[in-house]
């Protein structure tokens, strides 16, 4: 499967010229690294660029350095696993936006009870599991460690 | 010889080894947690040692400090979220074993490794401690400058044949650095004028977001255990694991070599260790192909490294009260507590701290490992519970672990961002090390380049460690490419 990277490198090149045109209105020391990296991506990647075109091939295939295995890869580009990402987003997008709103301690409860039903898990499972994730946080992190987990935008839950 | 058995023997009493075991499970539950590392523990165990005896207050302190990057590859290994700072490169080989059902090999060579570059560390540092005043001063700004040079030239090693790619993402990652106010001047620079950005981007944030995020969606997406095949590729996985790194002594030798040298070198990071044993075994090793792809040498290098760093980081910090790291920076506080003053008389007036110091960290290594030896078998069964189970579990490490950082939320959703990036670069197969580099090396290069030019204005540029840093690295870099050709 070939992916083309020409918008990510002029996509890269206009943030860098723009980068570079904000830094320029820093103070002086402070502005001197910045160009002058983003002058080297600029140029690296203008090259790259039309060494690309010139080659008429594109950026392509595995990099072994990633780490990355090719099985994975291949599950990780069907419509079932681009699904499975976004539904991935969305809980965690939902845990995090009830942690700001009702603390950790109240919506790390709710959510997990909510995913463990959503994924097949029956309720005394789902219960029990949530249960034990509130008392590990409850007392590793806020009762030991101190952590103001317990603050949210619109709960503050002051403990038992 | 009389003062090393003496202080050996101090060491080896029940209240010193009880003290020991107190650090070494402080140290092993902060590590082990995301978010979390031994900087906290260390600050946490401070009050406690005001009213110790020196030996029994180092037992705690410098235990707690010498097997921080133990016990910080579990989770590495096992659900490719880091543990710490130094555990962000066992990801990539650690967390491959352990996909192919060899997690129990990968821990027990990881700790294996750790005890044998930790020890490693503990004779550095007692070995060399006379000498190295003079290698120490003559460390100035300009040589520090081209051995971060000689680091970002790395990023090149790392991209494999994709030079332009992986050099792009490593001044990106560079470029991200910069972001916050600068240091010297209080410049605020491309934050956008919003104050979340005035402190710029957190490494565990950027850690999670590039690296942890999108294994646990790939977990997600395959719907399968972390060992896709059970624990049934093991029979004996100490055996294995404990044979692997003895296999391998000479690697371990030569990365624990670069531990320790990253680990003296004030001010170079000792994030860094990791990935620069990673690129060693990248660049050097035979068969090098299959680093990155579940290779056993990934994992042993890079813990070998990160406990050698240990040793080697106390000496400039024994020797002249120069941290290398905010670790080293508390344990420095709590010395000057128990009246423990950094400097050359610390050696001359009081010699037995330093073998006091040296036996403590060799100890407590061992027991280190020994005992996570022994808990392998509840480690191996984690990699078979069904990810349903596991995930929101994860999730939540990742996410209140990223929330610790500053009790923000503002972190998290940097963590999301670098998520969707790291999820970018992972599906069009490109590199998140390189990004990771240029992160960590970015504002070390800049404060470096900033003292380098002020104190020696243009004549930099003909400077004898610039001239005889580049020639090294145009060797290097020929010697490369040839052997990438090859």
């Amino acid at each position: 499967m070939k992916y083309s990277f020409y918008s990510f490198y002029l996509l890269t090149i206009v943030a860098s010229v723009f980068a570079i045109y904000t830094a320029r209105g820093y103070h002086p020391i402070a502005s001197y690294f910045p160009i002058l990296v983003c002058s080297c991506l600029c140029v690296l990647l203008s090259i790259a660029l039309v060494k690309n075109i010139n080659d008429g091939t594109m950026n392509t295939g595995s990099l072994p350095e990633s780490g990355l295995d090719l099985s994975y890869q291949a599950e990780e580009k069907t419509d079932y696993a681009k699904k499975q990402t976004i539904k991935f987003f969305v809980w965690i997008v939902l845990l995090i936006v009830a942690s700001q709103l009702f603390s950790f301690l109240y919506a790390v409860q709710i959510w997990m009870l909510t995913f463990f039903r959503m994924h097949g898990i029956g309720w005394i499972k789902g219960i029990t599991l949530s249960a034990i994730a509130f008392f590990l946080i409850y007392y590793g992190l806020y009762i030991n460690a101190g952590l103001p987990i317990h603050r949210g935008m619109l709960l503050d839950f002051r403990g038992f | 010889m009389d003062i090393a058995f003496q202080a050996l023997v101090d060491v080896l009493s029940p209240a010193s080894i009880f003290f020991m075991l107190a650090g070494i499970f402080v140290s092993s539950t902060f590590v082990a947690l995301p978010g979390f590392d031994t900087k906290l523990g260390l600050a946490i165990l401070i009050p406690f040692i005001i009213y110790l005896e020196p030996v029994l207050a180092l037992s705690l302190m410098v235990s707690t400090y010498a097997v921080s990057n133990t016990a910080n590859s579990i989770t590495s290994i096992l659900f490719a979220v880091p543990g710490g700072s130094g555990s962000q490169a066992t990801i990539l080989d650690g967390y491959r074993m352990a996909r192919q059902g060899k997690a129990g090999q990968a821990l027990s060579a990881s700790f294996t490794a750790s005890a044998i570059g930790g020890i490693f560390g503990a004779l550095f540092f007692l070995v060399f401690i006379p000498f190295m005043p003079s290698i120490i001063l003559w460390f100035g700004p300009v040589e520090m400058l081209m051995l971060v040079f000689s680091g970002l030239l790395l990023i090149g090693a790392l991209s494999g044949s994709h030079h332009y790619e992986g050099i792009a993402l490593g001044l990106i990652g560079m470029i991200l650095g910069t972001v916050g106010i600068h240091y010297t001047t209080g410049q605020p620079r491309f934050t956008m004028d919003n104050i979340y950005l005035m402190d710029g981007f957190h490494l565990i944030p950027v850690v999670m977001g590039l690296f942890a995020m999108p294994e646990l969606i790939s977990l997600y997406i395959t719907n399968s255990t972390i060992s896709k095949t059970g624990t049934n590729n093991e029979k004996t996985p100490v055996r294995d694991g404990v044979r692997k790194t003895f296999q391998n002594l000479k690697l371990i030798f030569q990365t624990s070599i670069i531990g320790t040298w990253i680990g003296f070198v004030p001010g170079l990071g000792a994030a860094i260790t990791d990935w620069v044993a990673y690129a060693f075994c990248k660049s050097t090793l035979p068969n090098r192909e299959n680093i990155g792809k579940g290779d056993v040498r990934g994992v042993i290098a890079i813990d070998a490294a990160t406990n050698a760093k240990e040793g080697g980081a106390l000496v400039p910090a024994m020797l002249f009260g120069l941290p290398g790291s905010s670790s080293v920076a508390i344990l420095l506080s709590a010395f000057s507590i128990i009246g423990i003053q950094p400097g050359i008389a610390l050696i001359i007036d009081t010699p037995k701290i330093p073998y006091v110091i040296f036996w403590i960290m060799v100890i407590s290594t061992i027991i280190t490992s020994v005992a996570l030896l022994f808990m392998l078998p509840l480690f191996n069964k984690i990699t078979v519970i069904r990810p349903e189970y596991l995930v929101p579990f994860l999730m939540l490490m990742i996410t209140v672990g990223t929330y610790a950082v500053a009790n923000s939320f503002y972190y998290i959703w940097a963590m999301m961002a670098f998520t969707v990036f790291g999820m970018w670069l992972k599906l069009h197969n490109l590199t998140r090390v390189p990004l990771l580099i240029g992160f960590l090396l970015g504002p070390i290069a800049e404060r470096l380049l900033e003292t380098s030019v002020q104190l020696h204005g243009w004549s930099l540029l003909y400077h004898p460690a610039v001239i005889g840093g580049l020639c090294t690295v145009f060797a290097v870099v020929l010697l490369f490419k040839r052997v990438v050709h090859k």
